[in-house]
């Protein structure tokens, strides 16, 4: 059974008639074991690929490989199914028209699997909201499956659907399982995918070579079946008369979830956080509280990690009220640590969205502000890619100019990357 | 015999010549003041309530009960025989040699003044919220509203008998309750009772632990060494001048066995007690807590001296009200703790002429009314918001409400002894009395209850003279400082009618002169 333990970073003092408490909580886990081992119910994997006419012969080839590769890794008594995307949804393996969609993993179906994989063909469009809805229809042809997951590959913009029906399918499929999606080339828009994996609690990224592919799905199915807690919600209690401000992930990746809770009671709302493998994430609790006198305490939230009905871990945050400026005016090194990563992920976003639509102007300051907070913050990671985007004149004042013939690819993986934080510790 | 001796220097009879300058002449010759000693009765009350579950104070002898004229004191349940009143009290029979079915409790006596209190650990999860009465979860926060759970340390009472009671309050502006409070009293009002009031200093550590272990050390001693069996005034005087002393040196050992040896910053709490015994008052004094002397009729008294800078400052001829606000008012000359040099008590005592309350606070409680005369006040709207029938207990919360209404800016420590009769907290018209006169005049005259037969008040001249000729040490106005070779200057305002009145206590002085070493104790803006 997996173990979950948390721990609150906040500085609990306020000023007199303070409200508003921020506190950083992280969340580990340990012990998760392998998907399904733990028995936590059956583990569902959906491999979906897309075969329109724009991936060509090369990607094709690499996508097939890769896709060969993920199946490879999917661990015993699994269920599983591929679909073949283009601008329709296809069900290449298991070879059924009705009934269970799925089959479970062992020497013969992956051989199967595989060898359906070989016959794929690139042609057609792209309707990605179909291959989504297919996949929840093939996750709920099996009862009881409880993690449910899918790999999702594309190279180009969703051309032969409206935004409202991928939307409606996106809609149509939260909660029902999650999806790690990833980009191949340079011709699909980060935004639309983004909004796909925010939604379906999983991630995004761009794979920059088609070699990189197979190992690129080696490493996400590796992952998923790595993952033993499968659906674990996070659990946030506030007082009565306090307000949520925003409950966010901020680690490893900047996620806002205020609006994705629904409530457990009328002072408990719950947050879903998807399947778990020994991993620790942080989450970023903004509540505002009415002002107390001096030298009160009181309880601004109960943060916890639940698994049904069992809460496994609790942190408290807690609000003291002081007229000691010296305990009032620190701020959390945790708090500040995220809330400057969090600024950073959207100066980057709105820096590349400015550019993309050519003000200048704004992309400057934009990504100047994000040089500047990648800098203070530690984000190495963020701070080369936004070098090859823009030339750094002054990284701690935050001048920059915008680079000329920039690399494309570059730029989708600033965007790509520009949720994805650093931790203060370790 | 130093605690006699500096004892006798005090007493009443010698006040005149100390107020005439007279202090260093014979002070060892003059006896103690004529006064009928009377046995106490060898009741012990019943087991008190004590703040943590864990830390029940039992006095030895819990064997009580009323008016059956058996023993009071506790007997070998194997042969029958009383055991001897010694402290420590013996753990077998001397006649039979069975072992005494209470003699864990001084073992326990001893562990509730040594044991490190976790804050954390005194906290009961599973009372209702006293914010919104919501439920209270395991984490210690209320599941409804998030407040704190009150811990029994932050607010906690005491009610030892229905004529002694107290309440130990954090206050609204402190983070937790380094105030507090240990009381044990016999069910027979006014016989035996005793008050202790410690007040951690807030700079230092661990002062919340260190002040209970303190007070409680205090009181565990002050009950189990009362004078016993026949005695004169003198002797008696005496030995509770020595009791108290020496309860001083136990609140003070217990607060320095309650502090880290690493730590920079020894935990130190002032010490205030008063004893009733026999329908006598006998206090004493070490810091800013005091004890009061609030009679139904006549004029009120603070009984004790502040060990402060505001004290000093107000000998020094400052006006008690700009000294007690001015600049370091809250600092305390003395204290107990690792860091103290001087932990000797000023002790006094005073004989009640009527009836009326003995109060031992800190200074979360005088911080809003200073002069007695205002305390008193306090304590009469009290009674009369306290609605009938009424307790002790519920006049002191009362008593803390309304320094929590004031701003609340320290700790609130209230406890509370009525001498005399207990009617006006069951009859809604004795409730309603408001005011001075109204208790002013008040009846003094003994009650019908019988318990209080032995215990004779004695109407004095000056009971119903107006509040400016009555006795008000200390004096507010500029007057002589408190040192016997400065004291021929003036006599304090008031002497004249306190001199007739039929053996007045005084609050006693220190010897010392000014302040040897200062801790501050700033309370929060």
């Amino acid at each position: 059974m997996a173990q979950f333990t948390s721990t609150v970073f906040q500085n609990e003092f306020l000023p007199d008639g303070g409200t508003d408490v921020n506190a950083i909580i992280t969340v580990d886990c340990q012990g998760a074991g392998a998907a399904g081992q733990s028995g936590s119910g059956a583990v569902g994997e959906i491999i979906i690929v897309d075969t329109s006419g724009s991936m060509g012969e090369m990607n094709m080839r690499l996508a097939k490989q890769a896709a060969m590769v993920a199946v490879d890794n999917i661990l015993d008594g699994t269920w599983f199914a591929i679909i073949a995307g283009n601008h329709k949804a296809y069900l290449p393996y298991p070879m059924v028209r009705t009934g269970t969609g799925m089959v479970q993993a062992n020497d013969i179906t992956r051989r199967q699997a595989k060898d359906a994989i070989g016959l794929f063909r690139s042609d057609g469009g792209t309707a990605i909201g179909a291959w989504l809805n297919l996949a929840k229809a093939l996750f709920n042809s099996v009862p009881g499956l409880a993690q449910k997951h899918a790999i999702l590959l594309t190279d180009g913009e969703n051309h032969n659907e409206t935004p409202q029906q991928l939307d409606a399918a996106i809609r149509n499929c939260i909660g029902q399982f999650q999806v790690d999606a990833r980009g191949i080339g340079v011709d699909w828009k980060v935004e639309e995918i983004r909004k796909i994996a925010q939604a379906l609690l999983g991630t995004v990224d761009i794979i920059p070579s088609a070699y990189d592919m197979p190992a690129v799905f080696q490493e996400l199915m590796q992952k998923a079946m790595a993952r033993g807690v499968a659906d674990a919600q996070l659990r946030v209690w506030t007082p009565q008369g306090a307000q949520i401000l925003f409950i966010r992930q901020v680690s490893p990746t900047v996620e806002d979830l205020t609006q994705r809770g629904g409530a457990v009671n009328p002072l408990t709302m719950a947050f879903p956080t998807g399947s778990w493998g020994d991993e620790s994430r942080d989450y970023h609790v903004a509540i505002r509280l009415p002002a107390k006198s001096v030298g009160q305490e009181q309880l601004a939230a109960r943060v916890q990690l639940a698994i049904g009905p069992d809460v496994l871990t609790q942190g408290l945050v807690k609000a003291r009220w002081s007229n000691d400026p010296s305990l009032t005016a620190r701020i959390s090194p945790e708090v500040a640590h995220y809330t400057g990563q969090t600024e950073l992920a959207s100066a980057i976003q709105e820096g590349l969205a400015a550019k993309a639509a050519g003000d200048d102007r704004t992309a400057t300051t934009k990504l100047g502000r994000a040089i500047q907070l990648a800098q203070q913050t530690g984000n190495d990671e963020a701070t080369s890619k936004l070098r090859k985007v823009v030339e750094v004149e002054d990284a701690a004042t935050g001048t920059v100019r915008l680079k000329r013939g920039v690399d494309k690819a570059d730029e989708m993986a600033l965007d790509t990357a520009s949720t994805k934080t650093t931790r203060i510790r370790g | 015999m130093t605690e006699h001796n500096k004892w006798s220097r005090f007493l009443p009879d010698k006040l005149e010549k100390w107020l005439a300058g007279d202090d260093r002449q014979g002070s060892d010759d003059a006896g103690p003041p004529p006064g009928e000693w009377r046995p106490t009765p060898d009741t012990a009350p019943p087991g008190l309530s004590s703040p943590d579950p864990l830390l029940t104070f039992e006095p030895p002898g819990v064997e009580w009960s009323p008016g059956d004229g058996s023993p009071a004191g506790e007997i070998c349940p194997v042969c029958g025989t009383e055991y001897p009143e010694v402290a420590p009290p013996e753990a077998r029979c001397a006649t039979c040699g069975a072992e005494r079915p209470s003699a864990a409790l001084p073992a326990g006596i001893a562990d509730s003044r040594t044991r490190v209190l976790d804050p954390d650990a005194i906290i009961r999860p599973r009372r209702p919220c006293v914010a919104c009465g919501g439920e209270v979860d395991g984490d210690g926060y209320c599941m409804t509203c998030g407040a704190k759970a009150a811990s029994e340390r932050d607010h906690f009472r005491e009610e030892p008998a229905r004529w002694v009671g107290g309440v130990c309050d954090r206050g609204n502006r402190h983070h937790r309750n380094e105030d507090a409070m240990a009381l044990a009293a016999g069910q027979e009002p006014a016989e035996r009772g005793v008050l202790v009031v410690c007040d951690g200093v807030s700079t230092s550590e661990d002062s919340d632990v260190a002040a209970l272990a303190g007070a409680q050390a205090a009181r565990d001693v002050l009950w189990g060494n009362q004078p016993k069996g026949l005695g004169t005034s003198e002797s008696r005087s005496a030995a509770m001048a020595h009791t108290l002393a020496e309860s001083c040196r136990a609140a003070n050992a217990a607060v320095v066995e309650g502090t880290h040896l690493d730590s920079e910053n020894a935990a130190s709490a002032t010490y205030a007690a008063a004893v009733v015994s026999a329908g006598r008052v006998f206090y004493a004094n070490l810091g800013d807590s005091r004890v009061y002397w609030l009679p139904d009729a006549g004029e009120p008294l603070q009984l004790t001296v502040d060990d402060s800078v505001a004290q000093a400052r107000i000998d020094a001829g400052v006006p008690r009200e700009e000294a007690e606000n001015g600049p370091g008012a809250h600092a305390i000359t003395k204290w107990l703790g690792r860091d103290s040099s001087d932990i000797e008590p000023r002790v006094g005592e005073w004989d009640p002429a009527g009836p009326g309350w003995v109060l031992v606070c800190s200074d979360g409680l005088w911080n809003y009314a200073s002069e007695a005369t205002a305390v008193r006040t306090v304590l009469i709207d009290a009674l009369a918001a306290a609605p009938p029938p009424a307790s002790l207990v519920d006049v002191a919360e009362r008593m803390v409400a309304w320094a929590n209404a004031q701003g609340g800016r320290d700790n609130i420590t209230v406890a509370l002894a009525r001498l005399g009769d207990l009617d006006m907290l069951v009859e809604p018209a004795q409730a309603e009395v408001t005011g001075a006169d109204a208790l002013g005049s008040g009846p003094s005259e003994a009650a019908p209850d019988g318990s209080r037969a032995d215990v004779e008040f004695v109407q004095p001249d000056w009971a119903h003279a107006g509040p400016t000729t009555a006795l008000a040490p200390p004096p507010a106005e500029p007057t002589t400082p408190p040192r016997p070779e400065a004291g021929a200057a003036a006599p304090p305002p008031g002497v004249g009618p306190a001199s007739e009145a039929p053996e007045p206590g005084v609050p006693a002085s220190g010897t010392s002169a000014g302040p040897a070493a200062i801790v501050d104790t700033p309370p929060p803006d």
